[in-house]
Formats: structure tokens, C-alpha cells, sequence
């Protein structure tokens, strides 16, 4: 494979992980109004930790799983910002 | 704002941290490194207290961004 044909699969690839990402969101916002309606907090940190004991469980590599945990870091501060935003006053 | 963590910080003092911004209704993004962990807050951060937070098990220091002229 040259460049170009490895830089199209990657932008097929980023084209997923958009799809993903925002699936992954949409069910973090269904959470969210479950919480909601419970009275339960935003911020669980137990469920973040077995989030990233899982990924790193998971991890083939080639990144490490210091990388998994930060990616994923990024993708729950994201997460969490959307549920405070969008259930709030509901 | 950013808040830097000790290096000998525990995840129940990260933990502390966290649970102390988002009560007070603050975003965070957590870069964790080799040795330190730095936690960015977004939001109005001019309304923490920044010795308060500063007073948190496993805080080093807290800085505030400087505002654009």
C-alpha cells in the first residue's frame, strides 16, 4: 500500500469513528436522563475506572495502555460535558 | 484554569478533585502523563476558589490562565 491508499483507509476509518463516537455519546445521554429521573450523579468514578480496566484488559495495542486510558479520559470528559449540558433542567 | 496535580497523587485524590469541580458545575479535561496528571477546567473558572481547590489532597498548584486584553 503507498501513502495515499493508507490515508484513505484511515479517513474511512476516522469516518467510523465519528459514527462511533457519537453513538457512544447518544447511549452516555440516555444515561444521563436515567440519572436524572434517579437522582443519581453525573460524575461516577467507579464506572470510569472499570471503563478504563476494561479497555486496558482489551487493549492488542500497538498503543499502550497508558494511551487507551487517556483516550478514553478525552471521550468521557466529552461525554460527561454533554449529559451536564443536555439534562440540565430537565 | 489548570490544576496540577503531586506526583504522589492517589486516584481517590483525582477523584476529590473531579467530584469538587463538577458539584460546582465546571467541565475538566484530565491529561495524564508520565509523572503528572494536569487537569484543565473550562467554564466561568473565575468564580472558584482557587485556595480552596488549592487545599484539595493531591494538588500541587492551580493556575489561572491570564485573560486576553
Amino acid at each position: 500500500m503507498d501513502i495515499s491508499d493508507i490515508r484513505k483507509h484511515i479517513d474511512a476509518l476516522d469516518d467510523e469513528l465519528l459514527k462511533i463516537f457519537n453513538q457512544r455519546a447518544q447511549l452516555a445521554l440516555d444515561i444521563g436522563h436515567h440519572k436524572k429521573r434517579l437522582g443519581l450523579a453525573v460524575y461516577d468514578p467507579e464506572r470510569e475506572r472499570k471503563i478504563f480496566e476494561r479497555m486496558k484488559a482489551a487493549n492488542p495495542g500497538p498503543l499502550d495502555d497508558g494511551a487507551i486510558v487517556r483516550l478514553f479520559e478525552r471521550v468521557i470528559d466529552e461525554s460527561r460535558r454533554l449529559e451536564r449540558i443536555k439534562t440540565k433542567g430537565i | 484554569m489548570l490544576v496540577v496535580m503531586k506526583k504522589s497523587a492517589t486516584e481517590a485524590d483525582m477523584r476529590g478533585v473531579k467530584q469538587f469541580l463538577v458539584e460546582r458545575d465546571f467541565d475538566f479535561h484530565q491529561s495524564t502523563g508520565a509523572n503528572r496528571t494536569i487537569i484543565g477546567v473550562i467554564g466561568e473558572t473565575h468564580t472558584i476558589d482557587r485556595e480552596e481547590l488549592k487545599k484539595l489532597p493531591g494538588v500541587l498548584e492551580v493556575f489561572k490562565i491570564p485573560e486576553e486584553e
